[in-house]
């Protein structure tokens, strides 16, 4: 089972902010969950190589140079906060 | 065969049909909407001189493609107000083929959910029964189609997402194989086995906008640089001297008799076709939705890391500081089912889990695919039930998440293998559709495509309307 702790470290790796009454409900649930993949543990699937992606592809290089370009104003409006050109956030260092 | 796309034709004879078709369908959203709620957005539509394959054909896009100044929200609250500053090439291409857009269909939140009752904008609801789910994550999609609200509608299909709605909606749903349509512009949630795809009546239908949207795209890498087959002329090739395997492990405990029963009278057509049917067993296929919860939540946290609160999407009031600021704008801004996969996703990545979990999964994924390239050394096809059930109630499956998983068993397996695979309406089971699936070789749509078109010359379950929402006009 999860511990609370653990589910509180996870959703600070996560970024996610987990209110102290849904901890236990979340610990519930994705242990549940987690219990149900461990199945996996069992499958015989020995040292065989594994698949990451459908495709074998290489990864296709292509020539730098600029192609397209979306304007700083356009994407500034989708912003929540920016100034001249920044996007802003609270302060970092004290 | 009578095609719910005769528009190009119609608008060749006369232009103005773009405008009157486009009328016409808005018309049918505006009334027969409030009761599905399977549109997010609707879109009073620019009618350009007409041109191309798909010259005046309404289209609606699920609101997981962006469009450039129409919102995009992805079922969720974090992009409820995200005006996209350009087109996804989906979007782009089937507008360059003609494709009028009328909407933006609701959807599961970022595409994780079967039942559409994990979207911020509501559930939809099933049109052959208000009080059922319409399936997900593409349930908007399939909705609007299968109640005659659009001829065709896009999807996308990471477990299940296209052919699981087509099933329960009634209509035809096509996931390509990875790799033949391009992602970008198509908001992330497992790369490795998000796909595009389509939502129509007909696999003709089907054809002629797959066609549209195909090929290779410099802007995704994973798009493939070979050619696009005319999947329109597949379409008469017929099904006689097929070999099709059906595959015995999607008819175990879990399969309703009913749906079961739907499904062999579907294959009996198949055989009378001139297939010739055999029987196939995928010895690892069982393990697939335990792999597919480990990768796709994996991939998952990863993808949506990016939703930080500062470039683009929902920002919480007032942080406290950076850290609070993170924290709070996604966890206000994703549902539960969004912030459970997040958390399964970085558990299985964190260190002392990941051989155990990712690794291992990786590996069992391999297996699986294994075993469908074993069965197409004997067989053309795959062909099974797409869902064990038909659409359950709104509220049946919500309370506990795997119950929700299990939903996906028999389409989950496709996407971990890159396969292409399609969902024809194959009957109803208490006045509910049922899907029958055929899954192909890689990159062999055509296959599908002759497939299921000579089996919707001999049935008649795709032309089935839901009562209330029958299209007069045809």
């Amino acid at each position: 089972m999860l511990s609370a702790a653990e589910v509180k470290r996870l959703s600070m790796l996560a970024r996610l902010e987990v209110r102290p009454e849904d901890g236990d409900r979340l610990a519930r649930e994705l242990d549940r969950i987690l219990g149900f993949v461990r199945q996996l543990e069992a499958a015989p699937a020995g040292e065989i190589e594994p698949l990451v992606h459908p495709l074998d592809l290489a990864q296709p290089l292509r020539d730098d140079e600029v192609r397209e370009q979306v304007d700083c104003e356009t994407i500034e409006r989708g912003a929540p906060d920016v100034a001249e050109g920044y996007y802003r956030v609270p302060r970092v260092i004290e | 065969m009578k095609s719910r796309l005769r528009v190009p034709e119609l608008v060749a004879a006369d232009p103005r049909h773009a405008r009157s078709a486009a009328d016409r369908y808005r018309e049918r959203i505006r009334v027969h909407n409030p009761r599905l709620n399977a549109f997010i957005t609707q879109v009073d539509p620019e009618v350009p001189p007409a041109a191309g394959p798909l010259a005046g054909v309404p289209i609606a896009h699920k609101d997981i493609f962006v469009t450039r100044g129409i919102r995009t929200t992805c079922g969720s609250r974090m992009l409820a107000d995200f005006i996209p500053p350009y087109d996804a090439t989906v979007v782009e291409r089937l507008a360059r083929a003609g494709c009028i857009l009328v909407g933006k269909t609701n959807m599961d939140e970022f595409a994780m959910g079967s039942s559409n009752e994990t979207s911020a904008f509501g559930p939809v609801r099933n049109p052959w029964d208000p009080e059922r789910v319409p399936g997900g994550s593409s349930g908007g999609s399939a909705a609007a189609v299968a109640a005659g609200l659009v001829p065709v509608a896009t999807g996308t299909d990471t477990g299940g997402s296209i052919r699981q709605p087509a099933a329960l909606c009634g209509v035809t749903g096509f996931k390509p194989s990875y790799g033949r349509v391009s992602r970008f512009g198509m908001i992330a949630f497992a790369s490795s086995m998000d796909q595009a795809g389509v939502l129509a009546r007909s696999a003709e239908d089907v054809a002629w906008v797959l066609r549209g949207m195909a090929g290779h795209d410099p802007r995704d890498s994973t798009s493939v640089d070979r050619p696009v087959p005319d999947y329109v002329a597949a379409l008469t090739r017929g099904i006689r001297g097929l070999r099709i395997g059906i595959v015995r492990n999607f008819f175990d405990d879990g399969l309703w008799p009913t749906v079961a029963d739907r499904i062999q009278a579907a294959l009996a057509v198949l055989e009378a076709a001139g297939a010739r049917l055999t029987d196939v067993t995928l010895p690892n296929l069982s393990l697939s939705v335990p792999v597919y919860y480990v990768l796709a939540p994996a991939e998952c946290s990863s993808n949506l890391a990016r939703y930080d609160g500062v470039r683009f999407g929902h920002r919480a009031d007032r942080p406290e500081d950076l850290f609070d600021l993170y924290c709070r704008s996604r966890s206000e801004g994703f549902g539960e089912e969004v912030q459970r996969r997040i958390l399964i996703g970085t558990y299985v990545l964190s260190h002392g889990y990941y051989d155990a979990y990712y690794l291992k999964a990786q590996r069992v994924r391999r297996l699986i695919r294994n075993d469908f390239l074993r069965a197409f050394e004997s067989v053309d096809l795959l062909a099974g039930p797409t869902t064990p059930t038909p659409a359950f109630r709104l509220g049946e499956k919500t309370a506990d998440p795997l119950t929700m998983y299990l939903n996906d068993i028999y389409t989950i397996g496709v996407n971990l293998a890159g396969l292409p695979a399609l969902s024809v309406p194959a009957g109803l089971v208490d006045g509910l559709p049922v899907g029958l699936q055929l899954i192909g070789r890689d990159f062999d749509e055509e296959t599908l495509f002759a497939a299921a078109a000579d089996f919707q010359r001999r049935t008649e379950w795709h032309r089935a309307e839901p009562p209330g929402f029958e299209d007069v006009s045809g």
